[in-house]
This record gives C-alpha cells, sequence and structure tokens, in this order.
C-alpha cells in the first residue's frame, strides 16, 4: 500500500492537530521532568504513526521512507525529544522488517506497530558509536541458542523497550562481516537494564546502558544470515540521517520562528530590537541558514527515494552535516536574541539549544560525515548532478 | 438509518487571512485549506451514531470545484462510508447549496441529515435552515446534544438565554455547535482506507439544480486595525473619558 501525496497531506494535518493539541503543551514538562511521555507515545499509537515502517501484513501501512521524515520534523518544531522518540521506533523495528524470519516479524511487528511494544535498537558500545565494525560484544553459537556477552551504551529507550535489536559479534576476526543482529525480548534472562544517563538536552528520551550477561537467545531470533548483519544496520543508516536532519531543522524553524516573533516584540532604545541592523543581521543569517539547510535535506530525500545509490547515500551525510550544524548554530543564535532572557527556563529557546547539540553526534558525528564525504570525492569527484531539473 | 452529512471546504482556521489587493475577495491561492470545523464536528457526531449503532450509513457531500474531494476524503477518513461530490467551479452562496443538498436528499433519502451551523469563511449560518425549509422538514439548530428516540430526535440547542430542548420528527435536519463533541483526527488507517471508499461526482445539472448567485459581493475589506489605547492617572480621568469621549456611561 503506497502512500500518496494526497493522503501524505492528510496524514500531516492529523499529525500538526496531535503536535498542537497534546506535543505542545506538554513539551516544556517533559523537558523539566525528564521523564518519558507514555501518554503521548500512546496518542500516537492511536494515530497509527508506529505503523509507518512496518508493512500492511503485519499490522502498519507502511513502509514508507518520506511521510516518517516529515512527521519528525513537525514534532521536533514542538519537541525534539519526542520527535526522537517517534522515530527511534523505525530505526530500530526496520531491521526487523528488512531481515526478520516470518515468525520474527508475526511476532513483534503489530505489537510495535500498535505501540504497545516500544523497540531498541542496540549497536554503540563504550568503546565507540561511530565505528559500528569495532564492537566487541560478543555471540558464541551454543546448539540451537546463541550465547551472547558485552554491554551496550546510549541505547534511545533502552529502559522502556518491550524488544531489543542487539548487534553483536559472531566473528571476532571477520571485522563489519563478522556482525549478526538479534531480536530479543525484554524479559530475557541476562539483559540487564541499567541505569538511564542524565544527557545536556533531549530529556524525556531515555538513554540506557544495557549489560548482556551469558543472554541467551534462540537461532531463530537471528536477523538474516550469520555476519549480514553490518548490512542490515548500513541500510537503516542513510534513513537515520536524513531524520537527524530533520529533527535538527523541525527544532532550528521553530528557533527562527520565535527568534522573528520576540524580536519584533521586545523594545530597545524606543524601537523594537529586530530594526536594529545588528540584530536584523542576525536573524538574516539565521533564515538564510535555515532555508538553505531545508533545501538541501528535501533534495537529499529525493535522492535517496530514486535509489540507494552510494551518491544518495553521501548526500544523506552532506544533509546530516549542514543541517545539524546550522541547526547548532540558530539555536544558540535564538538565544542570543533572547538576551538574558534567552538564557532562562522560562522561555523554550534554551531547550531548543540542549536539544540540538545532539544531533551533530548522533547517527555518525559530523566529523564522520566528513570523512565519509571526503573519502567519496576523494574516489568519484564531486557528486554533482548534470540534468537540468529547472 | 442512513446519514447525510454536508462538508465545506475552507480556508484553515490556522491561516491569517489576507483580502486580495483588488477588495474582490480573500486570497486563496496557495493558502492551505481544510474542512470547516463546524463540519467537522457534523461528521464526528455521524461517525458516533454509527459506532453506537444508531446510525447504518454515513453519506458525506461536499459542494465546489475539484479540490473538494479532498475534503470529501477527510471525511471518509473521520468514518463516512462514501461521498458525493456535486462538482461546479461557481462561487457558491448559502441558497444555491441548499437548494443543491436538497436535490441530494431526494435522492438519497436520508433520514437525518447533519450541518455545521456555519462556515468559518462567509459565517453565513443559514444553509442548514433553508435546506430544512426547501425540504419542509423539522429543524434544530445549534445542537450541543443529540439523542435518537425511535422516529424522534431530541437535539438540546444552545440559544441566547441558555439551553433549550426540542423534539423532533424523523426526518430532520440539525446543525452542530461547538460542544456537540470534540471531533477525532484522522488515524493513519483510516486514511489509507479511505481512498477505497466510493466518491461519486454529480453536477448541478444532472440534479436539475441552478445554483448562480443571486448576491453580488460589492467590496471586501479589512477590518480597522486595533488603535492602540492610553492610560489614564486617576479614576476621576477614566470616568470623565467614559463620559465624554466614549459616550459610555
Amino acid at each position: 500500500m503506497a502512500i500518496d501525496k494526497a493522503q501524505r497531506e492528510q496524514i500531516l494535518e492529523s499529525v500538526d492537530r496531535l503536535v498542537r493539541d497534546k506535543i505542545a503543551p506538554r513539551a516544556a514538562e517533559i523537558d523539566a521532568r525528564d521523564e518519558f511521555p507514555r501518554d503521548l507515545y500512546k496518542a500516537a499509537a492511536e494515530l497509527g504513526l508506529f505503523g509507518l515502517w512496518i508493512p500492511e501484513e503485519y499490522g502498519g501501512i507502511g513502509p514508507d521512507m518520506v511521510t516518517p521524515l516529515l512527521i519528525s520534523e513537525r514534532i521536533a518544531r514542538v519537541s525534539a525529544s519526542f520527535s526522537l522518540s517517534f522515530s527511534n521506533c523505525g530505526d530500530a523495528c526496520t531491521p526487523i522488517v528488512i531481515g526478520g524470519s516470518e515468525a520474527l516479524k508475526r511476532r513483534f511487528l503489530p505489537g510495535i506497530a500498535a505501540g504497545e511494544i516500544i523497540p531498541a535498537f542496540c549497536l554503540s558500545e563504550p568503546g565507540g558509536g561511530s565505528d559500528a565494525a569495532a564492537i566487541t560484544t560478543r555471540a558464541v553459537r551454543d546448539g540451537d541458542h546463541y550465547v551472547i556477552n558485552g554491554r551496550k551504551m546510549w541505547i534511545t529507550n533502552g529502559s522502556i523497550a518491550g524488544v531489543y535489536t542487539i548487534f553483536a559479534k559472531t566473528d571476532p576476526d571477520a571485522g563489519h562481516k563478522g556482525v549478526s543482529a538479534f531480536v530479543v525480548p525484554r524479559d530475557t534472562p541476562g539483559l540487564v537494564i541499567g541505569r538511564d544517563e542524565t544527557l545536556i538536552g533531549l530529556h524525556g528520551s531515555p538513554t540506557t546502558e544495557l549489560t548482556f550477561e551469558n543472554l541467551r537467545v534462540p537461532v531463530a531470533n537471528r536477523l538474516g544470515e550469520e555476519g549480514e548483519a553490518f548490512k542490515i544496520a548500513m541500510e537503516t543508516l542513510d534513513e537515520a540521517r536524513l531524520n537527524c536532519s530533520a529533527m535538527a531543522l523541525g527544532a532550528a524553524t521553530s528557533a527562527v520562528e520565535q527568534s522573528i516573533a520576540y524580536a519584533k516584540e521586545r523594545v530597545q532604545f524606543g524601537k523594537p530590537i529586530i530594526e536594529h541592523q545588528g540584530l536584523q543581521f542576525l536573524v538574516a543569517e539565521m533564515a538564510t541558514g535555515l532555508t538553505a539547510a531545508r533545501a538541501l535535506w528535501k533534495e537529499s530525500i529525493r535522492k535517496l527515494e530514486r535509489g540507494r545509490t552510494r551518491e544518495a547515500s553521501v548526500h544523506a551525510g552532506m544533509a546530516k552535516l549542514i543541517a545539524t550544524d546550522v541547526a547548532m548554530r540558530v539555536t544558540t543564535d535564538a538565544v542570543q536574541v533572547f538576551g538574558a532572557n534567552g538564557l532562562s527556563r522560562n522561555y523554550p529557546v534554551e531547550r531548543l539549544m540542549r536539544d540540538v547539540k545532539a544531533f551533530q553526534i548522533f547517527d555518525g558525528t559530523n566529523q564522520i560525515q566528513k570523512m565519509v564525504i571526503g573519502r567519496y570525492c576523494q574516489k568519484n569527484g564531486l557528486p554533482l548532478e548534470e540534468g537540468i531539473d529547472l | 438509518m442512513k446519514v447525510l452529512v454536508a462538508v465545506k471546504r475552507v480556508i484553515d482556521a490556522n491561516v491569517k487571512v489576507r483580502v486580495k489587493t483588488d477588495g474582490s475577495g480573500v486570497e486563496t491561492a496557495n493558502v492551505k485549506m481544510a474542512m470547516n470545523p463546524f463540519c467537522e464536528i457534523a461528521v464526528e457526531e455521524a461517525v458516533r451514531m454509527k459506532e453506537a449503532g444508531v446510525a447504518t450509513e454515513i453519506v458525506a457531500v461536499s459542494c465546489g470545484g475539484a479540490s473538494c474531494a479532498e475534503t470529501l476524503r477527510t471525511a471518509l477518513a473521520m468514518g463516512a462510508d462514501r461521498g458525493i461530490h456535486v462538482q461546479t467551479d461557481l462561487a457558491l452562496q448559502p441558497l444555491g447549496v441548499a437548494k443543491l443538498l436538497k436535490a441530494v436528499i431526494e435522492k438519497e433519502q436520508p433520514k437525518l441529515v447533519i450541518t455545521g451551523k456555519q462556515a468559518i469563511d462567509d459565517d453565513s449560518n443559514q444553509t442548514g435552515q433553508m435546506v430544512a425549509g426547501l425540504l419542509g422538514w423539522a429543524q434544530g439548530t445549534f445542537a450541543s446534544k443529540l439523542t435518537v428516540e425511535g422516529e424522534q430526535l431530541r437535539a438540546k440547542r444552545e440559544v441566547d438565554g441558555g439551553l433549550e430542548t426540542v423534539l423532533l420528527k424523523l426526518p430532520a435536519v440539525v446543525t452542530t455547535d461547538l460542544r456537540l463533541n470534540e471531533p477525532r483526527y484522522a488515524s493513519l488507517p483510516n486514511i489509507m482506507k479511505a481512498k477505497k471508499k466510493p466518491i461519486e461526482a454529480l453536477t448541478p445539472d444532472a440534479l436539475g439544480v441552478d445554483p448562480t448567485p443571486r448576491l453580488t459581493v460589492l467590496k471586501v475589506i479589512e477590518p480597522p486595525k486595533r488603535k492602540s489605547g492610553t492610560k489614564v492617572k486617576t479614576v476621576a480621568e477614566l470616568v470623565e473619558k467614559l463620559r465624554n469621549e466614549a459616550k459610555v456611561i
């Protein structure tokens, strides 16, 4: 079932209402309490948002690549944290959709689509997140089971998830070809759920440490063949980068809009501060940077929609780099526009600034993006499209 | 019981409306459109009646240009069973719409017709009443509660003095007020399913109705900008200004 443009518009209409009526009024409180908003997750589930990544035969309406990205951006305008709670479901369930057996899909996907089971994607480790092939969690075959030992860190929804997709080395000497993935329900003995981290931003989205102590997982819970999981992880990464851009751009859009509104209202030296050239230039730079980043993001979505090419992947990296850097700059500038009020938790712009920092680090740090883009240019030159589409 | 709901496509309630520079109307090009909020309440009420087993079928009707089909899709996604689109590019006015609806109602034979009390664009508050008048049916306007009791409908109406309850003989026309219900958002699975529901396209000609506007809009202007207030220093000054300047006491 493909989502057409008119349906996508209708979906966004429903999402906008959810954002306006339910999410926006709770956003500041979620940040202050640093508590996962189960009520909002339920409301999003009732609307059917978690079915977007899941095929119809397993209770979803997807998979659809573009709609979740647009939704992430909309939600992030009021709450980057809840935008992450929404979109992390996609990151975490897509490996099951791509690599899961029929039995695994039947067992977990309908519950995920209904919002009853929250999935978690467990790749990053204390030793590093960006270098995915270097993970040290081990899965050792023992008859019709694997025994998993190791530690994971920065696991979004780690403390509240119902099912975990765990990446582990089945062959420690085979580099990325030695990585396999396993679907593990929460109540499995040996899955030890640690404490939630206290982060600078994205409060309300739990980030958890997990430990595996002789965690026994049936062979049937493996995604794809042994050693195939790196490919599965990489396949979700392009979307993850565009989603990271979406969340950053949503928050940045809100920062610019609020800055303009505030600068028109705040009077200093007898006139609204937006009439002072210093402020005007600041607002102009914010608006221009944001508009450029949004354009690149949209173009990168179009490219990826046309095909999962190496070039499209590099573009997704470029979009992530620019969108998150611009978002960091404009949210910091927004605090500047608000002056002392910008520092206050009574105004919403400091939250945007704290939330956005994570996006320069998530889904491959911006330094990693530069390495990927640089390596591509070294090998293939500039990824420029010569066709005229204007 | 078959229920017919009329829905109108209007400028989204969250959009700041701008008057065209030539004063001929309001700007609608590239403006976000949506279902009239009172019509949403009408659809919601019909869907609740169906969920309660009172209504058996919900037919949503919209009159206007091609894009009205999108508004009908929204009604279908909320839970209406099928749509009827009376296609015309004329700038319809309440009497024209009422005549078109009358023709559709005679064709469909619903037991209950629900419309919004008014549309947020022209605020006419006429269509529902005119439909009832043309059909010779009972009407319950500004309804804030509806209960079907056999062949009758109990409608609580929001009137100036408070609440008035009327008992209507079915078939009847009801117009919705704000407090009747809180409309649902169309869920994603229902948006997907709505595409498979049928929308029948009709024309005023086929219905034998001439909905040509009879009123001419002379000019549309923006309301005057609110002037900034002044501060008074004493109560005496306030009283003086209220008496001599504002002339309200």
